[in-house]
């Protein structure tokens, strides 16, 4: 290896591990994410055990829905700010950011805003609004706001059917990054077994012998937030959430320093950065030729593989029985003529079936041709250079497919350069970021502007941060805490940008499969740093994210059915005892619903998580906005504009995904404007010129929510 | 800014509010007309923080640019346009929310708690949830 040359794996502490696919991370790093996991499981139990004791003799409802109204400013803070962060700022953001370099940062940077505008456009007229009516939810408060059950009724509709759809998203998401984490560990390996002889021979579930590590990671994940949020409702949350920040924001801050290191410094970094171009997208024919013969080879294979340092543990070294190719083995190909190298990295695995002369490529998307190798090339001479080694069995010869192959094949010739940035010098640090498929880059202007919009204004019309609102104790407690976020996301946010954005100095050729792109910078950098056992705590970031986002909206969904369908409109005046019941019944029934939808999740999960996420902001930020801040708001425009929310944002994702003849679940995007935008425009539109149509609400209700409080009212 | 005491309704989308409260004659509430006052502000932050970023970015960021150029276009080892774009307004953004918080939210007492809805009319107090929240 030449001395500059990239320690793909980590050297030999990195060395593979069976059962994992893409087999990079080290067991020092699954040993200490397996540590963390433990560590975080007892201290979120003892919390919700903590917050059942510190709630008991108060009024049930406020209390485990609402925390009883007294959050103070650091559960406000990291409770607001822990749940807007899901799994995919830790998981989707990286990989966007290694695939399109620099100018997401741009994508995201209305987050350096985001704490001054979706907490405070609403916040302190939503808390007071809420103590005047006893609300306890939100659609709870927009229902004596608007003086309308139906009203009441439409919210907590709207809801339950987008929050349960993205709870099971979410679940689905929870579970993986835990398979990510802890896949390779003994003890993971031992509950597999478990899983597979208990749900899969025992109870007949197919999906538990199909897929045992995802079952057992679902369960996992399940039970334990299940188990502290019903425990400890609201107050057990938000205390998990402070915990969870305070884990994502350390997770951050020491990988910034060390990614900076590693490469050598920013100035280092950005001369590097600046001759990266995007890889090319080809397609590899690898053949077997008879070792004994003597004939010639057009690869370059060194014997890596059979000195063990290949990245498959199930590679074989004999070739003429059956080999296998495993996902991101890097490929060397010098062509004979021109002396000129290659360097290919396979997307899939492939295997050389028995017998077969060609290896037979197991193709996972059907789109694919079939013997053809899906791989990436890179196309940067400094990266070319430094990769000097290759995992391929030996006794096998490798070609580049050409256009005949395609033909023979039956398929079209695909495209193998980015639509956007190929070949182009700069491309990763210059605007618009280089993009696989869109012809005129990542990030146009008109994009970015949407996007900057869509982060600060969507924050304020979801339900799940618009209850925090409800819970603050005071003005005093809202001005900490809204500096006190917008400290934690400069240091959150940024530093994301540069870390993932220097990753691929540091990382090339995960194109393959950029969501790893978060472990395995946590795996390389600890390991360089020669403090691997500090991925454990860096990988509990990812997890800590979607966990606090995902205990806040169980709770949300569990108070929509609880609260606003049975206590206020089936039985006002149902015991203690039988609200606590169904409080607790309905988070546990909703939890394990998510969990049993997830082991057999629908189609386009990430996009599914999205769609639900903008669409609640789309519904509920028009109608909030103007019933804490119009008086002429009434009941039709409250009504038309929750109903234009849904139907334009609906209709823009409906025209999408059948416009994609039903295979993608992307919004049509008219003037290249996201649909939060176009919808929420709309639900402010129809809201106004509805309302000013109708007859205006009567004085008395609008002097009860934007009058004076009377004397007797007045604060003690 | 809009008539603050006025509580003809001629308020944030001014014009819009009209006879529901023309005829009133009661005073606005003050945390009302703090929290208009506040939400407006925050409205212009925000659509200013937009433009500086977007039009640095646009000034510094878009096109292609030969290496040697690309290379010298950085300040503190990022790309000049992440610096005016991203790094600069993100530290002024922090900065504008400390004002903001510290300086111009008006620390407003929000009110006394009401009994939760639907808990207010029962006659048998023992059997149902306790009153108010804290």
């Amino acid at each position: 290896m030449s001395p500059d040359a990239i320690d793909l794996f980590g050297a030999t502490a990195m060395r593979s591990v069976a059962g994992d696919p893409l087999g990079l991370l080290a067991q020092q790093v699954y040993g200490g994410a397996l540590i963390v996991f433990a560590l975080y499981s007892v201290v979120v139990f003892a919390i919700a055990i903590i917050a059942d004791r510190v709630g008991r003799n108060r009024e049930f409802l406020g209390e485990y829905f609402l925390g009883s109204r007294s959050l103070g400013m650091w559960a406000f803070a990291m409770t607001y700010a822990a749940t807007s962060a899901s799994g995919g700022t830790f998981m989707g953001v990286p990989a966007l950011i290694y695939t399109h370099g620099w100018a997401v940062g741009l994508w995201i940077g209305g987050y350096m805003i985001v704490p001054l505008v979706s907490m405070g456009l609403v916040a302190k007229r939503m808390n007071q609004v809420a103590r005047r009516t006893g609300a306890i939810t939100v659609p709870d408060l927009l229902r004596d706001r608007m003086g309308s059950p139906w009203f009441g009724a439409l919210c907590t509709l709207t809801i339950v059917l987008f929050l349960s759809l993205n709870l099971i998203g979410q679940f689905k998401a929870g579970a993986k990054i835990i398979e990510t984490l802890l896949g390779g560990q003994f003890a993971y390996e031992q509950g597999k077994l478990l899983v597979v002889s208990w749900l899969g021979d025992g109870l007949g579930m197919e999906v538990a012998l199909r897929e045992p590590g995802y079952v057992l990671c679902l369960i996992l994940f399940s039970l334990t937030v299940i188990f502290y949020t019903a425990y400890g409702g609201f107050r057990a949350v938000v205390w998990t959430d402070v915990m969870q920040g305070a884990i994502m924001v350390a997770g951050v801050l020491i990988m910034l320093p060390l990614t900076i290191w590693a490469v050598g410094g920013l100035d280092a970094a950005h001369r590097k950065l600046v001759r990266m171009t995007p890889p090319e997208h080809r397609h590899l024919i690898v053949e077997r030729v008879d070792a004994t013969s003597g004939e010639s080879n057009d690869t370059s294979a060194s014997d890596d593989s059979a000195n063990g340092d290949s990245a498959s543990g199930d590679s074989a070294s004999d070739a003429a029985s059956t080999a296998s190719i495993p996902k991101g083995a890097w490929i060397l190909l010098v062509e004979p003529e021109s002396g000129r190298k290659r360097v290919f990295r396979t997307k899939s695995r492939s295997e050389l079936r028995e017998g077969a002369t060609q290896v037979v490529w197991k193709p996972i998307d059907p789109a694919d041709p079939p013997h053809l190798i899906p791989v990436i090339e890179l196309t940067t001479p400094d990266e070319i250079e430094r990769i000097d080694r290759q995992e391929l069995p030996p006794g096998l010869r490798v070609r580049v497919a050409e256009a005949a192959d395609y033909t023979a094949a039956e398929r079209p010739v695909p495209t193998f350069e980015y639509a956007s940035g190929a070949g182009e010098a700069g491309a990763y640090v210059r605007l618009p970021g280089p993009d696989p498929k869109r012809p005129e880059g990542f990030l146009s202007l008109g994009l970015a502007m949407s996007f900057f919009l869509m982060w600060n204004f969507s924050g304020s019309g979801q339900p799940s941060n618009m209850v925090r609102l409800l819970a603050f104790r005071d003005s005093r407690t809202l001005q900490r805490a809204m500096f006190t976020m917008a400290v934690y996301y400069a240091m959150i946010y940024f530093p994301l940008v540069v870390i993932f954005a220097l990753s691929r100095v540091l990382l090339p050729g995960w194109e393959i499969e950029p969501d790893r792109i978060m472990p395995e910078m946590a795996a390389h950098v600890t390991h360089l740093a020669g403090v691997p056992w500090l991925a454990g705590l860096l990988l509990a970031a990812p997890f800590a994210a979607v966990m606090s986002t995902v205990d806040s909206f169980l709770l949300v969904n569990a108070s929509s059915i609880a609260r606003d369908l049975y206590h206020r409109s089936i039985d006002p005046r149902a015991s203690e005892g039988r609200l606590k019941a169904i409080s607790v019944g309905s988070t546990v029934v909703i939890g394990f619903a998510a969990t049993w939808a997830a082991l057999d999740p629908p189609q386009f999960l990430q996009d599914m998580i999205v769609y639900t996420t903008s669409g609640l902001s789309t519904c509920f930020l028009a109608p909030v906005f103007l019933a804490l801040y119009w008086r002429r708001f009434n009941k039709a425009g409250a009504f038309g504009s929750m109903l234009a929310g849904l139907t334009v944002y609906n209709f823009l994702y409906g025209y999408g995904y059948w416009q994609s003849g039903f295979r993608k679940m992307e919004p049509l995007e008219p003037f290249g404007l996201h649909p939060f935008v176009v919808g929420a425009a709309a639900s402010f539109a129809v809201g106004l010129l509805l309302s000013l149509a109708t007859a205006p609400p009567a004085d008395a209700e609008v002097k009860r929510f934007f009058g004076e409080e009377e004397a007797e009212d007045a604060p003690a | 800014m809009t008539s603050e005491s006025d509580p003809s309704g001629r308020s944030l989308a001014s014009g819009l509010a009209s006879s529901a409260s023309k005829s009133s004659h009661w005073p606005l509430d003050p945390v009302y007309r703090h929290a208009r006052r506040e939400t407006t502000v925050i409205v212009l932050i925000c659509l200013l923080m937009m433009v500086w970023a977007l039009g640095s970015a646009r000034l510094f960021g878009f096109g292609t640019l030969d290496v040697e150029t690309a290379e010298r276009q950085a300040i503190l080892g990022v790309p000049t346009w992440v610096f005016w774009s991203l790094l600069v307004p993100w530290v002024l953004g922090t900065a504008i929310t400390g004002w903001f918080c510290f300086f111009y939210l008006a620390d407003d007492p929000l009110g006394r708690e009401r009994p939760p809805a639907g808990l207010a009319n029962d006659d048998d107090p023992a059997s149902v949830s306790k009153g108010a929240l804290r």
